[in-house]
């Protein structure tokens, strides 16, 4: 690799690669993110690779085979690619590697492929563009489909204060939650005195059933270093730090090498490109606790001291880490701005809405058909992410709820499908956009049982500072459990409401100051649930072991599945004949309930037989 | 100067001044608990939360903490101001109903205790005041450790503490009476270390441990004299003169 | 405002512990000589008696090792001041002060030292023998107050 000493040097390396025929060639792309992986897709890659080695055509044609980043439908894995047509291929085995040279080198799909899809056609895939068809640990690769012209053009033509401004006109929104405008945050960084300064990205994405900077970071690392050094560049820094979370090696693998890359073209380091900016980017990796997501603790964790949160009163842009100006921005707000600086803010805003415009990365998992990670534009509805690229409801029971934004966001019942995504509205209904997460749920999820969990989530990873949530979250935790088991007592909703609202009111950082969401938004969306649980002692679910007890409809045809699976033997039935449960002998675990393929069982309440 | 209300009574006062040290001087008492004037401030037991409109919104902060720096108006005890502390002050007497500070908080707010969400009753509120107290004196023996509702004040692993001099600050500034120390026999034992007290060598009295001595750097003639036989010294030494 | 000093003049205590008592009213509201934050050493053989009280030094060592600045010398009133709120017990101002000046109170909690009772002092007040005064920190006081410190140091020089 050869160290690039000036602009012009980088703007013809770059065209070199792109203009190298690979982009006309045909290629397949493995996918190798965190999820294909556990499919299986290295075995898929090494049998592609071997037979490809083995076949004179595929070789004389150049053929290649290589790892990608994620795609998106992880429910379907292992997912392969053909470039340039983009046909993607679902649960592909090694034994299918033949067929699938076959078409790449024919420019035949042959079979029908899956980039045609609902769940493929309603996304708007911009910061997602490159995944799943570049290799993440190949700057080559990276420059080849565009990358690093953003900050050619940011260093040749604008100067901090015009690539600030440009940030903010766009009206870029924090992506990890807060939905603070970055450009204001970057502004303020940019004022302020002091010769140190700061940027840091914070990847430590620590919502449950949340991945989306954990792809972004596997599958175009590069995405983001060009973020934050443009993001330098604008306010003045120095030195970047990326904080990933310990839980995320490949992350961790794949940034670490394309920063070597970089510096190795003299991407990063002193003087870089010739134009006397001195950037350089280190890594940090967490330690396995969910409030160093929280920016005063991220940066207390990288200065080496425990991450506990500090009081916000004094912003981190006039003294953040090691007490110097610093801006802290999620993952995928950095990976938008590359493509902010080369496009423009008018550009960005073309899509989503005008509160918050461009596209956010959701996580969308739960009992939804098409499981993955997918990109809409800022106010798609709920209902075309969940019912048009979701795919609707598994074994099509009926919609429940969505949960978006972790355990500080809330459930949204069905009244709210129509409501489009964006920062604004969600936080107008009770909810939030959080980080990305969203969690769909059907029937058989029961609304206090989430609200337990969420709960007992923040009750483990809360730092033990200050009062109101170290002791509140506990006794908000204690009557959820009391409720979930039968021992609610009359009044314990109030209770829980005012305990709720005061943490929230009363606790030092944005982890108490969320939590009672997902309490206060079920006990506002589904208070039928919580009075059933405490006054009847029933859980219409069938989640809350014990407080309900199976019931079989007529629609049952008699497979016996439910018989199998009830641990307490208390269903009876001929094979085709209608079963039934024996309500004395039920102990309410719900398994058949589950097992029946014709959602023929119900959970009644126990005092009704 | 910057011109704020407390309770709609007015003061000026230099920018960057505390919500607590202007009430102070308005002779406003705000509650306090994991405070300590001679410590940096804390800001977690939220006993000291107030009520604040700036901006035209209004928000609860914690007043040990809050810089003033633009005109504000407090109110020390607004209903959301109470709330909040009955809350907090709730949630420690379920968890240290033993503590005296606790129970005169709760007297004046008219909290009382929750059976149903007692706790292992607990002499440590973790108001931090002994870490503070152990880091402004350099030594920094002792650091919260754990996290949540396990959070405890520990010397690294739970061993003796290397740095510990045997000072005591840390039980002097607890507010419970959590940290005990026991001088017996020439012996102070605190955080499971023993120190050799020093004996004044002309009353006999205990006086400090020798580790402490050596941190404060007194000369070797000076240490062997408690401070009442140092007078004594002196005076004897002076006399003659 | 006009600076006074404390000024001792040995010669002329008689032993009686008025200052001792004085002393630990104002400040402690009862009689306790032991809690004074002056004392008289009686030198029977001798028939002296010398009362020591903290002698507000210009660079106090006290002051130097207080980590949370609950000591601090007030250049106005030549007082090193001790604000009992920002004390947290740890006596390392005990073990410095080479004269031993300042003490410990156990169940206060507090250091304690002489604070010229804020510019009335309770002892010069009661002293039956005019051994203690407080005169303006002028021409010929200062220059006996000199006197006095010059002694102070020799006998600590005699030691070091």
């Amino acid at each position: 690799m050869k160290k690039l000493a000036g602009l012009d040097e980088l703007r013809d390396y770059r065209l070199s690669v792109t203009n190298d025929g690979s982009l006309e060639k045909p290629h397949i792309w493995v996918c190798g993110g965190t999820g294909c992986l556990a499919w299986g897709s290295a075995d898929v890659l090494a049998a592609i690779q071997e037979e490809i080695a083995s076949r004179k055509e595929a070789v004389t044609a150049g053929l290649r085979c290589e790892s990608a980043g994620c795609h998106g439908q992880c429910e379907r894995g292992p997912l392969v690619e053909i470039t340039p047509q983009k046909w993607i291929y679902h649960k592909v085995r090694p034994s299918d590697a033949g067929k699938i040279i076959d078409y790449a080198l024919r420019g035949d799909p042959a079979e029908p492929t899956a980039d045609k899809n609902s769940f493929t056609s309603g996304q708007t895939k911009r910061v997602l563009s490159r995944m799943g068809r570049m290799s993440p640990r190949s700057i080559d690769g990276y420059m080849r489909l565009g990358g690093y012209e953003a900050l050619e053009r940011a260093l040749r033509e604008m100067t901090p204060e015009e690539v600030t401004a440009a940030v903010s006109a766009s009206n870029l929104r924090g992506r990890g939650g807060g939905g603070f405008h970055a450009g204001t945050k970057w502004e303020s960084c940019r004022k302020s005195q002091g010769g140190v300064k700061y940027v840091l990205v914070n990847g430590d994405e620590g919502d449950p059933g949340a991945f989306m900077d954990r792809s972004l970071m596997e599958g175009d690392p590069h995405s983001v270093l060009e973020g934050l050094i443009i993001g330098g560049y604008a306010v003045g820094a120095a030195e970047g730090y990326i904080y990933v979370r310990n839980e995320y090696p490949q992350a961790v693998a794949n940034l670490t090498l394309a920063i070597d890359d970089a510096r190795s073209f003299g991407l990063l380091g002193e003087n870089i490109l010739g134009t006397g900016f001195n950037f350089d980017i280190h890594i940090c990796r967490g330690g396995g606790a969910f409030v160093c997501g929280e920016s005063t603790a991220l940066m207390a964790s990288v200065e080496g001291r425990p991450g506990t949160p500090r009081v916000k009163y004094i912003r981190s842009t006039e003294r953040g880490l090691w007490d110097a100006p610093t801006v802290l921005n999620n993952v995928e707000t950095w990976a938008n701005v590359p493509r902010i600086i080369l496009n423009g803010p008018e550009w960005f805003k073309q899509v989503g809405t005008e509160g918050s415009p461009g596209t956010k990365i959701f996580a969308l998992v739960g009992k939804v058909e098409n499981t993955g990670l997918v990109e809409v534009p800022m106010g798609a509805t709920l209902r075309e992410v969940i019912f048009g690229i979701g795919g609707g409801i598994k074994k099509k029971r009926p919609f429940k709820a969505v949960q978006t934004g972790g355990p500080s966001g809330g459930c949204l019942p069905e009244s709210a499908l129509e409501t489009g995504v964006d920062f604004d509205t969600l936080t107008e209904i009770g909810s939030m956009m959080g980080s990305g997460g969203m969690i769909v749920m059907d029937d058989r999820t029961c609304m206090v049982d989430v609200a337990r969990y969420f709960t007992g989530f923040l009750e483990g990873e809360s730092c033990g500072k200050c009062v109101p949530c170290r002791e509140g979250l506990v006794k908000m935790r204690k009557i959820l459990s009391d409720i979930a088991s039968g021992k609610g007592r009359p009044g314990d909703v109030e209770l829980l409401a005012d305990a709720s609202e005061t943490l929230a009111d009363t606790a030092l950082c944005g982890l108490g100051q969320s939590a009672p969401n997902p309490v206060l938004s079920t006990i506002k969306h589904f208070r039928d649930e919580y009075d059933e649980h405490i006054n009847e002692g029933f859980c219409r679910a069938g989640v809350c072991q014990g407080l309900f007890t199976a019931a079989i409809s007529d629609a049952c045809i008699g497979c016996g599945a439910c018989l199998r699976a009830c641990p307490a033997n208390a269903v009876r039935g001929e094979a085709k004949r209608l079963h039934a449960v024996d309500a004395r002998g039920c102990i309410g675990c719900g398994a058949c309930l589950d097992k029946c393929p014709v959602n023929a069982i119900k959970a009644e309440r126990r005092s009704a037989r | 100067m910057i011109d704020i209300t407390i309770n709609g009574k007015g003061l000026s006062v230099e920018r960057g001044v505390t919500i607590l040290e202007a009430a102070g001087e308005l002779g406003v008492r705000i509650p306090t608990l994991c405070h300590h004037e001679g410590l940096p401030p804390e800001g977690s037991c939220r006993v000291c939360t107030v009520e604040i409109e700036q901006r035209g919104g209004k928000k609860l902060v914690a007043s040990c903490m809050f810089p003033i720096t633009g005109p504000i108006a407090v109110e020390t005890e607004s209903d959301r101001a109470v709330r909040a502390r009955k809350f907090v002050i709730g949630l420690l007497l379920n968890r240290n109903p033993k503590a005296i500070a606790i129970n005169e908080l709760a007297k004046e707010y008219g909290v009382t205790p929750e059976e149903r969400f007692a706790s292992e009753p607990d002499l440590c509120i973790r108001c931090a005041r002994c870490v503070r107290a152990c880091e402004i004196n350099g030594t920094n023996a002792i650091a919260p450790a754990g996290t949540g509702f396990g959070r405890f004040v520990s010397a690294p692993y739970g061993q003796e503490p290397e740095s510990c001099v045997g000072c005591a600050s840390c039980a002097e500034v607890c507010p419970t009476g959590k940290i005990t120390y026991n001088d017996t026999d020439g012996a102070r034992r605190i955080w499971e270390k023993t120190f050799d007290l020093v004996r004044c060598a002309r009353c006999g009295a205990q006086y400090a441990t020798k580790e402490q001595i050596a941190r404060v750097g007194t000369g070797e003639e000076d240490a062997r004299f408690c401070e009442k036989c140092r007078r004594a010294v002196f005076g004897e030494r002076f006399k003659k003169s | 405002m006009v600076k006074r000093v404390l000024m001792v003049y040995p010669e002329k205590c008689t032993g009686c512990g008025s200052c001792e008592l004085a002393c630990s009213l104002e400040h402690e509201g009862e009689f306790r000589p032991a809690a004074s934050r002056i004392g008289v050493f009686r030198f029977e053989e001798a028939g002296a008696n010398v009362p020591m009280a903290c002698f507000q030094c210009e660079e106090p060592a006290c002051e130097k090792v207080c980590k949370t600045g609950a000591l601090y010398r007030n250049d106005e009133t030549d007082v090193v001041a001790f604000n009992s709120d920002k004390c947290i017990g740890c006596r390392m101002c005990v073990i410095a002060c080479p004269f031993g000046n300042i003490a410990y109170n156990r169940t206060a909690k507090k250091a304690s030292k002489c604070d010229e009772c804020d510019g009335s002092p309770r002892c010069v007040e009661f002293c039956p023998s005019k051994a203690l005064d407080y005169p303006q920190a002028e021409g010929e006081n200062l220059a006996k107050k000199r006197e006095f410190t010059d002694k102070m140091r020799k006998a600590l020089a005699e030691v070091k």
